[in-house]
């Protein structure tokens, strides 16, 4: 039980920081925030352009296969 | 080893065997580095719990400079050399050091008000720091502002050129002006003037961003290679009669 109050005391004092709680866990925050948005913007950007650009060569794919028939039944 | 790696198809096949390494690496430092920060480490004598705000706001203000000076190195390659790669670096590069200068004005507002009793300051180092994240911002507005995308690049390169000078008037402003920010206290001529203590956090939490920011760097550099692929693709098959060849 003292174990245990002890525990809970000292996830307490981990939050309060002496009274600096309120301004280092905002910062730690701030960067997990951060740096979440970098992973999800690139993740995003990544996923976006690269089934744009598979769309883009099945498209050229259709195109293509059609002139090139049109080629071979040309004179 | 620069010219090496300007070819895009070796960048990526090197670039994706590094992937998982940096993952690894961001992983493990960050996870190390916070355990030493929030729990290992001692408070300062001075400046009491608050200086653990140090280990976000130190390694960010790192990658901040060091991002700015890769974009800077990368744009006088493109302009010289015209290496193909070196323009999708910088565009990837670009909003990942935003993110890093933005995290080092706000932890370090943080930080201020704690230390200083305010959250800023128009001295040299809070002011050019802004300053950098404007030629970020700066950057990445001129790269897009063209329709067409080389003379964006070029302009962009040219800005993130000049915008350098920023740099060694941030690392040296609190020696050149009287600042409220401290001097520096571990990239100093006669080493660290910090306890390893501190020391060991810090460092950990600075190889886990570098890590973590080249690994965003080589998906990003992946998606700008797609993206230019989709620009030559869209332009091949809106050509009259365009069937993609040449794309």
């Amino acid at each position: 039980m003292r174990e245990k109050e002890r525990s809970v005391s000292g996830i307490e004092d981990l939050l309060y920081l002496g009274g600096y709680g309120k301004f280092v866990w905002p910062a730690f925050a701030t960067a997990v925030v951060v740096l979440a948005w970098m992973a999800v913007s690139t993740l995003r950007r990544l996923r976006a352009n690269e089934s744009e650009l598979d769309r883009l060569q099945e498209a050229q794919g259709r195109v293509r296969r059609p002139a090139e028939a049109g080629e071979e039944a040309g004179p | 080893m620069i010219h090496f790696l300007a070819n895009p198809a070796r960048f990526m096949r090197i670039g994706n065997a590094v992937l998982p390494w940096c993952w690894a690496v961001a992983g493990l430092s960050i996870a190390i580095g916070l355990w030493f920060a929030l729990v290992v480490s001692p408070a300062d004598y001075q400046q009491g719990e608050s200086v653990r705000i140090m280990y976000i706001h130190v390694p960010s203000a790192w990658m901040a400079l060091g991002v700015y000076t890769l974009i800077a190195v990368t744009s006088a390659m493109a302009l010289v050399w015209k290496h193909p790669l070196a323009h999708l670096i910088g565009r990837g590069a670009a909003p990942l050091g935003a993110g890093f200068t933005l995290l080092c004005l706000v932890t370090g507002a943080l930080w201020g008000q704690t230390s200083w009793g305010t959250w800023w300051v128009w001295d040299a180092r809070l002011t050019s720091v802004l300053v950098l994240f404007f030629l970020y911002l700066g950057y990445l507005a001129l790269g897009s502002a063209f329709d067409d995308p080389e003379r964006g690049n070029r302009a962009a390169a040219l800005l993130a050129i000049v915008g350098f000078v920023n740099v060694p008037i941030i690392k040296f402003s609190v020696d050149w002006w009287s600042t409220l920010h401290q001097p520096a206290s571990v990239l100093r001529m006669g080493g660290p003037a910090i306890h390893s203590s501190m020391l060991t956090p810090l460092v950990l939490m600075a190889v886990g961003f570098a890590a973590y920011f080249l690994a965003l760097l080589i998906l990003r550099v992946r998606a700008e290679i797609a993206g230019r692929k989709v620009q030559a693709l869209m332009m091949a098959l809106q050509r009259p009669g365009g069937d993609g060849h040449g794309a």
